[in-house]
């Protein structure tokens, strides 16, 4: 698969055309790539954007587009079309987001944004919103443990202390909360799909209510299905963040010179059904500031 | 129209002996009348209905009960799947347990056994022992993530839905079939009780409205065969059979008089061959008779009293014949009449004087002087009002009074035939139909006060042979109103019961004919 497309991209790259690889089609994607699209095209309008979508089209077939197009830069939306991008893309610039944490990105011609909420904010928030919390729980497996760690190193000066419970698969999950449930005030959950499965996650949200431990999530589909809150990044600005490196790369500046980024912008979303099931009184100004409120 | 039916049943003797001499035979004849045809019918349609609505009723009742058995199972599957779908995942039996306990929990429920893909079993309550137990089964489905769960993270998950076990659940027929047959029973009891019902009715209502009367017309045609023409068939019904049998009844009183009529006329037609003859062989004897006895009178103007009375007798008698004879000859065959001037008032005391009057019988004639001569056959008139007399005379046996009244009438009009005239009268008039344009005419009327004549006998009064005389034939008021309109006249009578008869002739002032 990993194919060597041109020796040299600058000399060989199409001016004009721009591939936006997409794992696969969901709302989150397609909210970073019109950011992308919008701040390539405020500057550069001639840019020709052309979409693949990895799940559908397979990687034989964008490969095969991208071999005769000659694209200027590919942007990866998702850690699929990420790891795409890095196996059979060969010296083409490419710019990630939508991604979390993909060490093995290091070393290459990426670049990327991460979505992931910086530890240390998310705490911060916690702070605000439950000034009387003190312990948070946390499972996570070994693909987590960096971040249980950073959620720890985040807690510090804070008051909080993180409960934390390394499992190793997705049945240990329910056992895991419900020996933690007594324990913490608020259950965090981790960006981890070796523990998090859609039934798992359905069991956390209800068992958190019925045990009346608040959920924050991941997103605010999250808080929609019974978490409480959820922080997470703004994913078109993520995606003119990823937008702003690619013209940089377009002006002549090489992707392993350009800096990673983390999210500028951090949205929270609210569920009051929850905090009231919960008999949690949510500060009025913080419900204001929320992005998205399910009532 | 009526089939009968012969059931002939043998009753055999006590000793259960076959000779014929032996046994009883009875003959029971039953009528399958057009009545039980038609209920037999309607019973026939509504048994034939019931069995189909009944079939059709039990199928579709037993088809809707399974349907509601198959739906309870399936929504109790499809929740046990949903419901299902992590503890299979993660294998907890105690979840499992718990759930199956519920469903079994359910009525009809007989097990319930979960299994892995793989066919293993994972949990299973209760066993399928009995035959008539249905089968559900449900597939456990999951959700799979697919690729690194990026889209999990974000929310947004693209889910692939796999399967990891299946749900086998057994539900027991028994309480379903034994619905079913509690319906079915219901339902046939229901049906058989409408149609007893119902054919009871049927045969009842139509027993009345149509066997009934169709019985009572068999009779009557029974009874008219039989020559019983009195025969009425008592029914006062509206409608077809009720016309029908009005009809019936009216077409025998037609009948009836038709017959009497003939009767009457056959004997009228006897009559007078027989009076020609009798009338003109008889004459003669009472002729000689009539001589004898004025003979006999002049032989012995001094004989004792009790000869005289008993010669009168025999006088009045012999008196008595001639006029009958007189009446059969005249009925047999009405002379042509000899008109002339005939002054009436004369001819009415003629007459007053032939006749016999009784002393307790006040006689008052009451004729003007004006009255003009009717022109008319003298003979014919005296027989007439000697007829009328003697009726009047007759009809008055204690005594009473007579009286003869002549009169001008003008610009009158004879009345129609058998109507009622001022206070009460019962009247009936030979007339046909009134003279409309006679300006003037005399009337006579011989007027008694005897018990009168009632209104049935009014109607028979001038018809031959009827009389209600003991000594009469019947033949003198036919006579008079015969030779009445052989002069150009016309007769009626007016009777009040109690009150009295007043017999009235009218002869118009015509003159002589031309």
């Amino acid at each position: 698969m990993c194919l060597a497309l041109s020796p040299a991209w600058s000399q060989a790259a199409g001016p004009d055309v721009v591939f936006a690889v997409f794992s696969t089609d969901i709302a989150p994607y397609r909210q970073a790539f019109e950011g992308f699209k919008g701040t390539v095209q405020e500057r550069k309008g001639s840019l020709r954007i052309v979409e693949c979508d990895l799940e559908k089209e397979g990687a034989d077939g964008i490969v095969q587009r991208i071999m005769k197009e000659q694209p200027h830069i590919v942007l990866a939306l998702g850690p699929e079309a990420t790891k795409f991008a890095k196996e059979s893309i060969g010296s083409t610039p490419v710019v990630c987001s939508m991604i979390f944490r993909p060490q093995f990105l290091a070393g290459t011609n990426i670049t990327w944004v991460s979505m992931e909420v910086p530890a240390r904010e998310k705490m911060e928030r916690i702070r605000r919103i439950f000034p009387d919390a003190r312990k948070i729980g946390m499972i996570y497996s070994s693909g987590s443990a960096i971040l249980y760690r950073e959620t720890v190193e985040g807690c510090r000066d804070l008051g909080l202390q993180v409960v934390g419970k390394e499992i190793n698969s997705r049945e240990e999950l329910p056992r895991a909360f419900n020996d933690m449930a007594p324990q913490v005030d608020l259950f965090l959950m981790a960006p981890d799909t070796k523990i998090y499965f859609p039934e798992s996650i359905k069991y956390l949200l209800t068992e958190g209510l019925r045990k009346k431990v608040p959920v924050i999530g991941l997103a605010p589909a999250y808080t929609r299905a019974g978490a409480l809150f959820s922080f997470y990044a703004d994913y078109l600005d993520l995606g003119r963040q990823a937008g702003e490196m690619a013209l940089r790369i377009i002006d002549g500046e090489k992707p392993q010179d350009i800096e990673l980024s983390q999210p500028r912008k951090i949205k929270t979303s609210v569920n009051l059904a929850v905090a009231e099931r919960l008999g949690i009184k949510i500060d009025p100004k913080v419900i204001d500031e929320a992005s998205d409120v399910t009532k | 129209m009526i089939r009968k039916i012969r059931i002939k049943v043998i009753w055999k003797t006590r000793t259960g002996a076959d000779e014929p001499d032996v046994k009883f035979k009875r003959n029971f004849t039953m009528k399958f009348t057009i009545d039980k045809k038609v209920t037999l019918f309607i019973v026939t349609i509504i048994v034939i209905l019931a069995a189909v609505l009944g079939v059709y009723f039990v199928r579709n009742q037993a088809r809707m009960l399974s349907l509601e058995l198959d739906e309870r199972a399936s929504v109790l599957l499809n929740n046990l799947s949903l419901n299902m779908e992590y503890p299979a995942l993660v294998r907890d039996e105690e979840a499992i347990g718990r759930l199956v306990k519920g469903v079994m929990a359910q009525k009809d429920i007989v097990f319930c056994r979960i299994e892995r893909k793989s066919g293993e079993v994972l949990y299973q309550a209760g066993a399928s022992k009995d035959p008539s137990t249905k089968v559900f089964s449900s597939a456990i489905i999951t959700s799979r993530i697919e690729g690194e769960g990026e889209a999990l993270i974000l929310g947004s998950p693209k889910e692939t839905r796999e399967e990891i076990g299946k749900i086998y659940l057994g539900v027991s027929l028994a309480r379903l079939n034994q619905k079913i047959h509690d319906v079915q029973q219901t339902l046939l009891a229901l049906i058989i009780a409408v149609i007893v019902l119902s054919s009871l009715g049927a045969y009842l209502f139509l027993k009345h409205i149509l066997g009934t009367p169709i019985t009572f017309l068999v009779e009557a045609t029974k009874r008219i065969s039989e020559g019983n023409l009195e025969y009425r068939i008592p029914m006062e019904s509206r409608d077809e059979l009720g016309a029908l049998a009005n009809s019936f009844n009216m077409m025998t009183r037609s009948l009836l008089d038709v017959q009497e009529e003939l009767v009457r006329k056959e004997k009228l037609s006897v009559l007078g061959q027989l009076a020609g003859i009798v009338g003109h062989e008889i004459r003669n004897p009472l002729g000689v008779m009539s001589n004898a006895v004025y003979y006999l009178k002049t032989l012995m103007p001094d004989a004792d009293e009790n000869v005289k009375e008993y010669l009168d007798i025999i006088n009045q008698e012999i008196n008595n014949s001639l006029r009958i004879i007189t009446d059969l000859m005249d009925f047999a065959r009405t002379r042509h009449p000899h008109k002339q001037p005939v002054a009436i008032v004369a001819l009415i005391n003629r007459v007053i004087g032939k006749c016999l009057i009784p002393e307790n019988m006040a006689v008052a004639v009451n004729m003007p002087e004006m009255i003009p001569a009717l022109f008319v056959d003298p003979a014919h008139m005296e027989q007439v009002f000697q007829n009328l007399i003697t009726n009047a005379v007759q009809a008055m046996p204690s005594g009473g009074a007579l009286n003869v009244t002549a009169r001008r009438v003008h610009g009158s009009r004879l009345k129609g035939q058998g109507y009622e005239g001022e206070n009460n009268e019962q009247i009936i008039s030979n007339s046909e139909g009134g003279i409309d344009s006679d300006p003037e005419f005399v009337e006579i009327s011989v007027e008694d006060t005897g018990a009168g004549i009632s209104p049935e006998n009014m109607k028979k009064l001038f018809l031959p042979l009827y009389t209600t005389k003991a000594k009469g034939i019947g033949l003198g008021l036919v006579v008079c109103k015969n030779l009445v309109e052989a002069n150009g006249g016309k007769i009626e009578v007016a009777s009040q019961p109690c009150r009295g008869t007043t017999f009235t002739v009218r002869f118009p002032t015509e003159k002589e004919d031309s």
